[in-house]
């Protein structure tokens, strides 16, 4: 849309709730499953190298996904407009960010649903404790087609 | 096993505003269909690992010759509109989609309240053409705000459409004073309070623009005018 991704009439207005979302502050490892392959990476997440690129939140996990070169859908371009960046945060979820209002709606979506879901563009982890994401293998039933 | 790309051409572009235009895309290979609203996912050869991924609405319904229409604006700095604003006609657009939730309530049996905040407006303006060809079967009320009178896209069209279909009410405001504009001047989210004030909840608010607007509309219409958070329907695009 809009130059999605992008904004451009920002604003302050009390009822705007920010989203607590505290960066890490020492390196941390990401382990990574991938289902679609069965391929297990895992990544040092450098705090002085957030934000990675210019996709989902600084320093989330697609952000660091996408750095090193782990494909994880992101077709809204990490914006929370869609639930393609599903992932299962197995351990470590206790260190991230809690998802918006915004992200649960999208997440509702998302084929395969489980309490550890998030969506990775929006899921920042702390850097307090070591974390396992597992990407599931992808489904087209993310997608909603036109009629 | 991504979602399939395809590869179409940039045929055309036509400016709404100094900020905005609309890309009209030629006829991909493989057609789509898609509802009012929904957006299609653009794969750019640009940024530190390409492609760059970015969403954008579509401002035309689907049309019998198969052509896209896409409506932003360009953001400073925004390597996405950045791109797309270099190009010329002729250009190879690849995409994949259309995708998006933010559209009709199938059936539609109650009125909709849209608010929208400058481009958000762009999905609404395609559902607004859709709906267009016959009698709407419901009332619908937009609230559109923008920065500045030449930035408020689509705004002669809504006019016009408010003037011809009784059950359309258009409620434009700005955020700033423009010496352009004799409209109302303030906080779209005044402007909806005002719209729904002591009526009952016997309609439907869609909501979309940035997440500074589409946030307070939200908590808005669940804390204020007590809607359940599935009952507001919301896009936002940052």
């Amino acid at each position: 849309m809009p130059g999605r991704g992008e904004a451009t009439m920002g604003g302050s207005n009390p009822y705007i709730k920010q989203a607590e979302i505290r960066l890490p502050q020492k390196p941390y490892q990401i382990k990574f499953i991938l289902r679609e392959t069965g391929e297990e990476r895992i990544v040092t997440v450098d705090p002085s190298k957030i934000p990675y690129g210019r996709t989902g939140q600084p320093g989330s996990i697609l952000d660091i996904a996408l750095a090193h070169d782990i494909d994880l859908e992101h077709t809204c371009g990490g914006v929370c407009a869609c639930s393609t960046c599903h992932v299962i945060v197995r351990q470590g979820l206790a260190s991230c960010n809690e998802a918006t209002e915004d992200e649960e709606d999208q997440l509702e979506e998302a084929p395969g649903l489980t309490i550890q879901s998030r969506l990775g563009c929006q899921c920042v982890p702390d850097g307090t404790m070591e974390v396992v994401v597992e990407v599931p293998a992808w489904n087209r039933n993310a997608v909603k087609e036109g009629h | 096993m991504p979602l399939p790309t395809q590869t179409t051409r940039l045929e055309a572009i036509r400016p709404l505003s100094p900020r905005v235009r609309e890309f009209l895309l030629a006829p991909p290979p493989e057609p789509i269909h898609f509802l009012p609203g929904q957006w299609i996912s653009l794969q750019l050869p640009v940024g530190e690992k390409p492609p760059l991924v970015r969403a954008y609405s579509l401002a035309e319904p689907e049309d019998p010759s198969g052509r896209l229409v896409l409506a932003l604006d360009l953001v400073p700095g925004g390597l996405g509109s950045g791109y797309l604003f270099s190009l010329a006609p002729g250009a190879e657009i690849t995409f994949s989609g259309p995708l998006g939730n933010f559209v009709l309530p199938d059936p539609l049996d109650r009125e909709i309240v849209f608010a929208a905040r400058y481009t958000g407006v762009v999905p609404v303006r395609c559902m607004l053409r859709h709906l267009a060809a016959r009698p709407l079967p419901v009332p619908i009320t937009l609230v559109y705000g923008g920065p500045t009178r030449d930035e408020l896209i689509y705004h002669d069209e809504f006019v016009a459409y408010a003037a011809r279909e009784p059950r359309f009410r258009y409620l434009p405001i700005l955020r700033e004073p423009d010496p352009a504009w004799d409209g109302p001047v303030g906080e779209e989210i005044d402007l909806v309070r005002a719209t729904v004030a002591g009526r009952p909840r016997d309609y439907r608010p869609m909501v979309v623009g940035v997440r500074a607007f589409t946030q307070p509309l939200r908590a808005f219409f669940r804390e204020e005018i007590g809607f359940d958070r599935r009952e507001v329907v919301v896009e936002h695009y940052d």
